[in-house]
């Protein structure tokens, strides 16, 4: 939302046109500027905040795919400048435990409700 | 002198603990009422005592003391007499003793309502999770140490920290954190004594819904500043600071639910005790996630590493102490063999616990894993707002898509008749919201769309539990705080899928477009408070058929060598238009231009109206149940 900021910052970047520019909101919204504290670049007045927003427009604006972009900035400024975790590395722990929580919680729930459905009959505390 | 009357009301709280502990022990042991009086006796007066050291730390921050040192680093002579008395808990120390007195007066409210041999033994276990805290703040984190030479003037309290609603943010906090000692202490107490059920469950269901309340109140107030302080127009940053307040307040909700089956039905007790167990643990886990200063964000303000050991060393031995009870003990409680109907209000409720500690459970890992990675390899990772919305937001969604099912299923047996009768218009309403958005508002994320249609399905379920059930005991309540969930719900997809934010840097005279209306910057002038310098800008706001000046603020602080932003905004049922005034920039040709953020927050005030009223609905709920209580007594 806040990266339309961004686009009037940027003098030097090429333009883009409308979904590009969604794409590259997105993914400002998505990296972390990494001089501040947990603020995204979209967020942030830094210099070099405003110098990521510079390159990944120039990034989008070349066809690069979002994981193209990801993968770039994770290069240059290391893994923590993602909010969004990549899914390897030590990522994928932060992606795999949620989904082994939900089979946790599945199978306790499951076993939870398997008893006997046929629970139609008097209330023995009412 | 009254540093020294303080200092010596923590000692002396420190003694009364101890003598606490052991007429209860003994009261226990020997079943004597003469010693379980005594123990009540010694309960309250730690609270009196500790509540008169709070009293000496305020008394010695309204006097501007600079001899503690305390004052001295958290304090100045300049500063309103609100934010003097907020300085007592502004720092770590201070805000120890707040934490002590807090669970003091559970502790002592817990003896006051409470007699018999869960009571009796409850008082022993908060009774030991106070010497724990009361040693730590007495020989590790004292706030009335006296310094020499004495300072003439004071450090300030950090200016982002000098606002109503900060100020008021923590102890309301605390009141809710602290209060989950009570349903902790309750659980070791029936854990120990190899029996539960209902009278347990029933002791513990008013105290989990008072610190429920004050929790939603607290973290609100916190979100709410720093909607209009950080200048960023932003309510909720999953900022670790925040999600360790958010993981107590989620297992709480999961535990007030856990509970009306519990005392209502008699099952699902061993899951009510782990949860009760596991969310003080969670409030002390959060305790020393932003007291230790293991985090570095806008939030952590104290650093000191050797208190983060001992704060960590207090949770390993109360929140690990009473998990292993739980762990032996357990199995023998865990008898109950319930029988229920997948399609009944114990499913619905069983997976709502499912969802909400899930979502604990992720909030957990996002916020620790960073931690625990930088200190086992160096390698860094970092977890923001885009990991939670995606693993977190699911699984709330499934969540709030049982909500309003649930009031409108029978114990034990199933059948969707009921729910098809009551949730019919809601249903289709939000199911018209969701295409509505869809088609209109084609630029609007999807995530919007979907929130606001589970918010219309929220409201409109709680309007209907309301409507055909309101002769029941106990619907007020929980109507209330399911249609604050759905308000919440609104405003929350108002506010993120529709907010525009443009920025620009003016010169007087100049103007420029900004969601829907003209900005218009005529001049900035000063406009200097007590303890600080401001440049305040006037602006002309246009557009929408109307007209009207907003003056943000920029304000530098001295003492403390720091700037902060006062936003202005125009609020209205619609939502709020927000400027904030931002650097000066001197331009080639020699003029100064101001940046200007200026953005509007549809709906925004239903986020916190909405929180409010959940936090109403848990009001009502806790006094209803003291009322039937004393009703039976």
């Amino acid at each position: 939302m806040i990266a339309v900021l961004a686009a009037i910052l940027l003098a030097s970047a090429p333009a883009l046109t409308e979904t590009e520019q969604e794409r590259a909101n997105a993914l400002m919204d998505e990296i972390r500027c990494v001089v501040c504290e947990g603020q995204p670049i979209s967020e942030s007045n830094a210099g070099l905040a405003q110098d990521m927003r510079v390159k990944v427009t120039e990034l989008v604006g070349e066809g690069r795919s979002d994981a193209e972009v990801r993968d770039w900035i994770a290069d240059r400024y290391g893994e923590s400048a993602l909010l969004r975790p990549r899914a390897r590395g030590a990522g994928w722990f932060l992606w795999v435990t949620p989904l082994l929580l939900a089979a946790a919680a599945l199978f306790f729930v499951l076993r939870l409700m398997r008893v006997d459905r046929n629970v139609n009959r008097p209330d023995p505390d009412a | 002198m009254i540093a020294e009357i303080g200092r010596f009301a923590l000692s002396l709280a420190l003694a009364l603990v101890l003598a606490q502990m052991l007429c209860a022990l003994i009261g226990t042991r020997r079943d004597s009422a003469v010693w379980e009086a005594l123990s009540r006796r010694a309960a309250a007066l730690v609270f009196v005592s500790l509540a008169a050291s709070f009293a000496c730390l305020i008394t010695v921050f309204v006097q501007s003391d600079f001899s503690v040192e305390n004052v001295f680093m958290n304090s100045h002579s300049a500063k309103p007499l609100g934010y003097k008395i907020a300085g007592a808990w502004g720092s770590h120390e201070g805000s120890m003793v707040m934490w002590c007195a807090g669970l003091a007066g559970y502790s002592a409210a817990l003896a006051h309502f409470y007699r018999g041999p869960l009571a009796t033994r409850a008082l022993i276990a908060a009774g030991g999770v106070l010497v724990l805290f009361l040693v730590f703040t007495i020989f590790a984190s004292n706030p009335f140490d006296r310094m020499s030479p004495v300072p003439l003037e004071g450090r300030g309290l950090n200016p982002l920290l000098q606002d109503p609603a900060l100020a008021a943010h923590p102890p309301l906090l605390y009141l809710g954190l602290t209060g989950l000692l009570a349903p902790f202490a309750l659980s070791v107490a029936a854990l120990w004594r190899g029996r539960s059920g209902k009278e347990w469950a029933q002791a513990a269901r008013p105290w989990t819904l008072a610190a429920f309340t004050a929790l939603t109140v607290g973290i609100t107030l916190g979100s709410y500043w720093a909607y209009y302080e950080l200048g960023w127009g932003g309510w909720w940053f999953w900022d670790p600071v925040e999600n360790a307040s958010l993981m107590p307040w989620l297992l709480t909700a999961a535990l007030l639910h856990s509970l009306v089956v519990s005392a209502g039905r008699n099952a699902l007790t061993g899951w009510s005790l782990f949860l009760s167990i596991s969310a003080f643990s969670l409030a002390m886990l959060g305790l020393f996630l932003t007291r230790s200063g293991v985090l570095t964000s806008v939030h952590a303000f104290a650093l000191d590493p050797r208190r983060g050991v001992l704060l960590l060393s207090i949770l390993a031995v109360a929140g690990g102490g009473a998990l292993a009870l739980f762990a032996l003990r357990a199995p023998q409680i865990f008898k109950d063999k319930v029988k229920f109907d997948p399609v009944s209000r114990e499913g619905a409720l069983i997976l709502n616990n499912a969802l909400l500690t899930m979502a604990a459970a992720i909030v957990l890992l996002g916020t620790l894993y960073p931690l625990i990675l930088r200190t086992a390899s160096g390698d860094d990772v970092a977890v923001g707002g885009p990991y939670f919305e995606l693993t977190v937001g699911p699984v709330m969604a499934l969540a709030l898509l049982i909500l309003p099912v649930a009031p409108f299923l029978r114990w034990r047996q199933g059948g969707w008749g009921e729910v098809r009768r009551r949730l019919l218009y809601g249903g289709i309403g939000a199911l018209a919201a969701l295409a509505g958005i869809i088609l209109i508002a084609r630029d609007a994320p999807l995530g919007a769309a979907v929130t606001a249609a589970l918010a219309v399905w929220v409201m409109a379920g709680a309007l209907s539990d309301f409507a055909t059930q309101r002769r029941q005991p106990g619907t007020l309540g929980r109507g209330l705080a399911h249609f604050g969930v759905g308000l919440f719900l609104l405003g929350a997809a108002g506010d993120t899928g529709f907010s525009i934010e443009r920025s620009t840097a003016l010169t007087r005279g100049e103007s420029f477009e900004a969601a829907g209306r003209t900005v218009t910057l005529e001049t900035v002038r000063r406009a200097d408070g007590a303890n600080y310098l401001a440049d305040e800008g006037v602006l002309t706001v246009t557009g929408a058929g109307r007209q009207f000046q907003m003056t943000p603020e920029r304000r530098y602080f001295p003492t403390a060598d720091q700037t902060t932003t006062e936003v202005a905004l125009r609020r209205s049922l619609l939502g709020d238009y927000y400027v904030a005034l931002g650097q000066a920039r001197e331009r080639e040709n020699g003029e100064i231009a101001w940046v200007i953020r200026a953005s509007n927050h549809p709906l925004v005030w239903m986020v916190f109206a909405g929180a409010f009223l959940t936090a109403a609905g848990g009001l009502v709920s806790t006094g209803s149940h003291v009322r039937r209580r004393r009703r039976a007594s």
